[in-house]
């Protein structure tokens, strides 16, 4: 591939609590509309946390039979959804036979939801799996008749960077000619709810659902659970541009690191989630003062946000107290595995709207995360060309993702 | 509405291949008691984590450590640290023994006597940050696969990964249960299975003295969807190849087009040992 051909995104398929395509989920996330709500699915009265962020019905592709569809476990409707969604937006739901598109998805218990689900309808799979075979990224590339590879990747909770890394790897390597790449989860289920939330990870504020996830904020007592997905269409700029292709950004840069810390407790000195945030600035060629905007992991939990703050800092020095910030977890709540992902697309609305989100609940910063230029509660207007996505996860897993305005 | 024509494949045979070095190997079976009293033999592990640590460890992740350890032994020039090194980790219905369990429990119990255990440690991710933790990796460690359709996912990640972030090694590591057999409430399997582990050390195909060479090859006539469930494992596969000598190389085909390709070094004249020896059967069957 040609130096200068970058890769881009040309379409967006997702789902999550505040839309279930691009152009909602966008007016709700400016509009600073939570998704965050009482469980109603199964009964949550013994729970410690009660509340999440949830999509409700998942809607089904055009051309696909709505009852098989609906038969289907929720984790496959929502990859089936997302994947046929962002190719349609991308103009590709017609295309010439031998096209080369790969999946790659992030799915980080996968299996362990489909067994909760199967088993709550009355399935066995848990106790004999070889009933159902195939994953979910076989099931979406044999439905959509993909020709290229597949991959199912898992980095917790920064898995959609991944995927999003890897697309642009396999376009550069030349083993796709068309790349989809994304991350989905249905991680509201019961038994997730209880182990989450007897990890002390989740919000108790059950009486108020809206306010319950408060990022950077001193009263902040938790993560919420979301569910849902986005998946994107990535290809080479140089093609995209040649067959008129919507382009929303470039996806620039990438860093990963582990911190071989802990498997739950981030590193209380993150080098290895600095180190990521300056490969994937070093590998995009940005400078600190060239980023626009940065979507910020923060969970909510009071060790995680005391910790990415500290990697802000380091990272960007002196420009700390001048590149707006925010997490958009307040209105979508964690979607765990798919949480980059669907904050990858708060990323293409601040290049797209030339607006950046806001951390809804930000009344009070707490002061170890005070020396951030918070975006509080209402979304800024300003010029937007490079974002900066963090995604860490449980393992000590540390990701960063460039995405710049496309040219 | 943009269009799309059929694409020329100049790009692909730009990229045909993607080479690195395989410099270490082992293998590991184990059976389901016996890998279970691994939870209480930490210091014979490698990194030492604690017998707590390993209490809440998935099978797959123990049975990798001892085919890590086994492999760091059999190292020609055994790498300083792997501190900068990354980890590639395939298993196979990671956590179905546990969540067997917890769903048993929670049925039972309620939400209160949900372990806290079972997301952080039974996860797709959970294997590789064990590995890198007992190892020290602040190279990337995923996950990958998870079904019987998922090994291919670790060739293409760790190759390409190698050759992505100059790293200067991968551990690629396929775990799973041999067969993968029905199994009670309480986790347990109702047949005889085995926990088996292969771990690859792979480094830049520049490294000095490899033991063997490994290629993602792009392939049109290569197929195009995958086997599912996969007849052979990565682990037979292996298996093999060792037992084969210098006379047929490893070949894996991983959807797509692409298919992967291990040949002994030129260098080498012999195979290194493996410290657990390869089942009778196998040595008949290749």
């Amino acid at each position: 591939m040609k130096k200068q051909d970058t890769v881009c995104i040309t379409g967006v398929g997702l789902t999550s609590s505040i839309g279930h395509g691009y152009e909602e989920f966008a007016s709700n996330l400016l509009s600073s509309v939570s998704g965050i709500e009482r469980v109603s699915a199964f009964e949550v009265n013994d729970h410690p946390s009660q509340i999440a962020s949830l999509i409700g019905q998942i809607p089904c592709p055009e051309g696909f039979d709505e009852n098989e569809f609906r038969s289907r476990l929720r984790i496959e409707q929502c990859g089936i959804w997302c994947a046929e969604s962002a190719l349609r937006d991308a103009g590709l739901q017609k295309r010439p036979e031998g096209l080369r598109i790969g999946l790659v998805l992030g799915l980080g218990a996968e299996w362990m939801q489909s067994w909760e689900m199967d088993y709550r309808r009355g399935g066995r799979r848990a106790f004999d799996p070889t009933e159902e075979p195939a994953g979910l990224t076989t099931k979406v590339h044999r439905l959509l008749d993909l020709r290229g590879p597949q991959l199912t990747v898992s980095a917790a909770c920064a898995s959609g960077n991944w995927a999003l890394s890897q697309g642009r790897r396999w376009l550069e390597l030349g083993w796709v000619d068309i790349c989809l790449a994304g991350a989905c989860d249905i991680g509201v289920t019961p038994l997730s709810l209880a182990g989450f939330g007897n990890l002390r990870a989740l919000s108790r504020k059950n009486q108020a659902p809206h306010a319950a996830l408060r990022p950077f904020d001193k009263d902040r007592d938790g993560m919420v659970l979301g569910e849902g997905g986005a998946i994107f269409v990535l290809e080479k700029t140089s093609k995209a541009i040649e067959r008129g292709a919507r382009r929303y950004a470039n996806v620039a840069g990438f860093g990963a690191t582990s911190d071989a810390h802990h498997m739950v407790i981030p590193c209380p000195e993150p080098q290895q989630g600095i180190a990521a945030m300056k490969q994937a600035l070093n590998d995009a060629h940005v400078e600190p003062n060239d980023i626009d905007y940065i979507n910020a992991h923060a969970t909510g939990t009071p060790v995680g946000d005391v910790c990415e703050a500290k990697i802000l800092q380091s990272v960007l020095g002196e420009s700390v107290k001048d590149v707006p910030i925010s997490s958009t977890k307040a209105l979508t709540g964690h979607l765990l595995s798919a949480a980059a992902a669907i904050e990858a697309v708060a990323c293409l609305v601040a290049l797209e709207r030339q607006v950046t989100p806001p951390t809804v609940n930000l009344e009070d910063p707490d002061p170890d995360c005070a020396m951030l230029n918070h975006v509080r509660n209402e979304p800024q207007p300003r010029p937007v060309d490079v974002t900066v996505s963090n995604s860490f996860g449980f393992g000590g897993n540390n990701t960063c993702l460039v995405l710049k305005k496309a040219a | 509405m943009p269009t799309m024509n059929t694409p020329n494949r100049e790009t692909a045979t730009e990229h045909d291949s993607l080479e690195c070095a395989v410099t270490s190997y082992a293998t590991t079976r184990l059976s389901y008691d016996a890998v279970n009293a691994l939870r209480k033999q930490s210091d014979t592990l490698p990194g030492a984590l604690g017998n707590s640590v390993l209490r809440h460890s998935d099978e797959q992740t123990l049975t990798a450590l001892v085919a890590v350890k086994d492999a760091i032994s059999q190292f020609e020039t055994p790498p300083e640290d792997f501190q900068n090194w990354g980890v590639v980790f395939s298993t196979r219905y990671l956590g179905r023994t546990a969540f067997a369990q917890a769903l048993n429990k929670f049925a039972v119990d309620g939400p209160w006597n949900v372990s806290v255990q079972v997301v952080p440690n039974r996860s797709l991710h959970s294997p590789a940050s064990m590995l890198g933790l007992a190892l020290g990796c602040h190279g990337p460690c995923v996950g990958v696969g998870g079904g019987l359709d998922g090994e291919p996912d670790a060739w293409l990640t760790a190759i390409s990964l190698l050759g992505q972030q100059s790293l200067p090694g991968i551990w690629l590591v396929f775990s799973g249960w041999e067969p993968d057999e029905r199994i009670d409430i309480e986790g347990t399997p109702l047949t005889d299975t085995s926990c088996t582990t292969l771990a690859l050390a792979l480094q830049p195909a520049s490294t000095s003295n490899p033991t063997a060479r490994l290629r993602i090859v792009y392939d049109q006539f290569a197929p195009v969807a995958l086997e599912v469930p996969a007849k052979t494992t990565a682990m037979t596969l292996f298996e093999n190849f060792i037992a084969s000598g210098n006379e047929q190389p490893l070949t894996a085909m991983l959807g797509g087009g692409l298919r992967a390709e291990m040949n002994w070094s030129n260098a080498m004249t012999s195979t290194i040992p493996l410290l657990r020896p390869i089942p009778t059967n196998l040595k008949k069957a290749a």
